[in-house]
C-alpha cells in the first residue's frame, strides 16, 4: 500500500472501520510511513476535538421542557393540547389547510343536507356480496358505525392491529370454529371465527391502487399486500360499500378483511 | 374499556419513549445546530426528530442503539430538507463534481503538517470551523463522532454507499483542519508562514 492509497484509508483506520486485511495493510504502511502517521494522529485529534465540541453543548432549557411537556402530556391523556400540537396549529401552512378544509366541509354539508339521496342500504346487494365473502373468507365484519370506523382506522398500516377489539361494541365474537357469517340486520353482521387467528386489517375509503403494496404486520411477519408476495387482495364497490378482502392465497389462513361504506368517513 | 386500555397502551408509549429518548437530546442538538447553522433551526430540527422518532418508536428494536437510531432521523429530515431547496434551480449533481473539488481544493491548499495540534481552541472556534465544511462533508464529521454510530449507520442516514461516507469523512476531516488552523495560529498554537 503506498502513501495515497492509505490517507483514503486513514479516517476509516481510526474509526476502526476497515476490514482486518484492509486494516493490516494500513497499520503495516503506518508504521513505516512517518508522513502517514502524522496524519493519522492529526485524524484523531481532529475526531477528539468535534466529540468534546459535541459532548459539550448543551440542548437549551426550553427545548428539553418543551418535548419532555409533550411525552408528559401524552402519558397523562392530554396529548392534544401540547405545546408542539399548538405551535403546528399557528403555523402559517396549517391555517392555510384549516381554512381550506372549512370550506369543503361546508360545501359538504350543503351536498348532504340539500342535494345528496338519502342514504339507504341495499340488503340485496349486501346478501350478494357476503355469498362472496362466504366463499373465500373464513369472517367478515362491518360497521356503519362512524364512530367506530373511525376507531378501527386508528389502525393503519405500520401499526399492529388489535384482537381486543374483535367482539367489542359492534362485533361479537361468537366463538371458534368454521366461518359462519349470518346476516342480522342490514350494515351489521356477526362473524364466526377463532380470534387467536384472524389479523385484522382496516382499509377505509382506499382505492386497491393505495394498498396494493403497502406493508401490513401478519403473525407471520410484515407482509406486502401483493399477489406476488403471497397474498391476495380483492376489492369491489356495491350496494353503497367498499369491500376489500385481504387473504393469504388459497388454502391457507385468512390475514383480514374489512368493509367499510362511503357513508361512514 | 378496551378502548382505556388502549390509552393506557400509548400513555405507556409515551413514557417509555421519553425516558429513553431524552438523555440523547443533547447530542442531537449538537449535531442539529451545526447541520442548520440556526439554533431555531436546531430546535425545530430536534423537534421534528423526536416526533418522528416516537411515531415509529415500534420499528426502533429495542437494545440496539437509540441515540444513533435518532441521529438517523435527524439527518434523514435535514438533508432531504436540503435536497428539495437545491432541487428548485437546475444545478450540476454534488456526486459528479465532489471528487474533483475534493482533490482539487486539497492539492491547492494541502501543506506540510505541522501537527502542533489544536488542543486548547474554543468551542465556538470548532463551530465556526465545522460551518465551513460543505454540508456533505460536515454531516459525516459530526456523525462519526457520536459513540457507536458506525458508518454504515452514518451511509443510512446520508442515503449514500459506505464507501462515499469514508471518503467524505476523510477529506472533509482534511478541510477541518485547514478551516481550524487560522484559530490555532490566532491563539499562537501554529506558526504563522514566514514566522521564524
Amino acid at each position: 500500500m503506498n502513501c495515497s492509497q492509505a490517507r483514503i484509508f486513514l479516517a476509516a483506520f481510526h474509526d476502526d472501520e476497515l476490514d482486518t486485511r484492509t486494516n493490516a495493510e494500513v497499520l503495516e504502511h503506518v508504521e513505516m510511513c512517518a508522513e502517514c502517521a502524522r496524519r493519522l494522529e492529526r485524524h484523531e485529534r481532529l475526531g477528539t476535538i468535534v466529540a468534546r465540541y459535541i459532548e459539550s453543548v448543551r440542548a437549551p432549557r426550553e427545548l428539553r421542557d418543551r418535548i419532555a411537556a409533550h411525552f408528559v402530556a401524552f402519558s397523562s391523556g392530554r396529548h392534544a393540547a401540547s405545546r408542539i400540537w399548538r405551535e403546528t396549529a399557528r403555523a402559517g401552512w396549517f391555517r392555510a389547510i384549516t381554512a381550506a378544509a372549512c370550506i369543503l366541509l361546508v360545501f359538504a354539508l350543503v351536498y348532504v343536507v340539500l342535494l345528496a339521496p338519502p342514504a339507504t342500504l341495499n340488503a340485496a346487494a349486501v346478501r350478494q356480496h357476503i355469498a362472496v365473502v362466504r366463499d373465500q373468507v373464513p369472517a367478515f365484519m362491518y360497521t356503519k358505525d362512524a364512530a367506530r370506523a373511525r376507531d378501527l382506522a386508528l389502525f393503519k398500516f405500520g401499526h399492529k392491529p388489535s384482537i381486543p377489539h374483535l367482539g367489542d361494541g359492534d362485533f361479537e365474537l361468537v366463538g371458534a370454529g368454521p366461518a359462519e357469517i349470518e346476516l342480522k340486520d342490514v350494515g351489521h353482521f356477526v362473524f364466526r371465527y377463532k380470534a387467536a387467528t384472524v389479523s385484522m386489517f382496516v382499509f377505509s375509503g382506499l382505492s386497491l391502487d393505495e394498498v396494493a403494496g403497502k406493508d401490513v404486520e401478519t403473525r407471520r411477519g410484515l407482509a406486502k399486500l401483493d399477489a406476488q408476495r403471497g397474498l391476495s387482495l380483492l376489492a369491489w364497490r356495491g350496494g353503497g360499500f367498499t369491500y376489500i378482502l385481504v387473504s393469504q392465497l388459497p388454502g391457507q389462513d385468512l390475514v383480514g378483511i374489512v368493509g367499510v361504506p362511503p357513508s361512514a368517513e | 374499556m378496551r378502548g382505556a386500555s388502549l390509552v393506557r397502551q400509548e400513555q405507556d408509549r409515551g413514557s417509555i419513549f421519553a425516558g429513553q429518548a431524552l438523555p440523547h437530546l443533547d447530542a442531537m442538538y449538537a449535531v442539529a445546530v451545526r447541520l442548520t447553522g440556526d439554533q431555531k433551526e436546531a430546535e425545530d430540527l430536534v423537534q421534528d426528530a423526536m416526533l418522528r422518532g416516537f411515531k415509529f418508536f415500534e420499528k426502533f428494536q429495542q437494545g440496539t442503539n437509540l441515540k444513533a437510531w435518532l441521529l438517523k432521523i435527524m439527518t434523514n429530515i435535514f438533508l432531504n430538507k436540503v435536497k428539495k431547496i437545491a432541487a428548485r434551480p437546475p444545478m450540476v449533481e454534488f456526486e459528479t463534481v465532489e471528487d474533483f473539488i475534493g482533490e482539487a481544493q486539497e492539492s491547492a491548499r494541502d501543506v506540510p503538517s505541522t501537527s502542533e495540534d489544536f488542543r486548547e481552541l474554543l468551542d465556538e472556534d470548532v463551530a465556526k470551523a465545522l460551518d465551513e465544511l460543505p454540508i456533505e462533508y460536515r454531516t459525516p464529521v459530526l456523525l462519526s463522532a457520536i459513540e457507536g454510530l458506525s458508518y454504515r449507520q452514518i451511509a443510512e442516514a446520508m442515503d449514500c454507499p459506505v464507501g462515499t461516507v469514508m471518503s467524505r469523512l476523510y477529506r472533509g476531516r482534511r478541510m477541518l483542519e485547514r478551516s481550524l488552523k487560522p484559530y490555532a495560529r490566532s491563539i499562537r498554537f501554529l506558526k504563522k508562514p514566514g514566522d521564524k
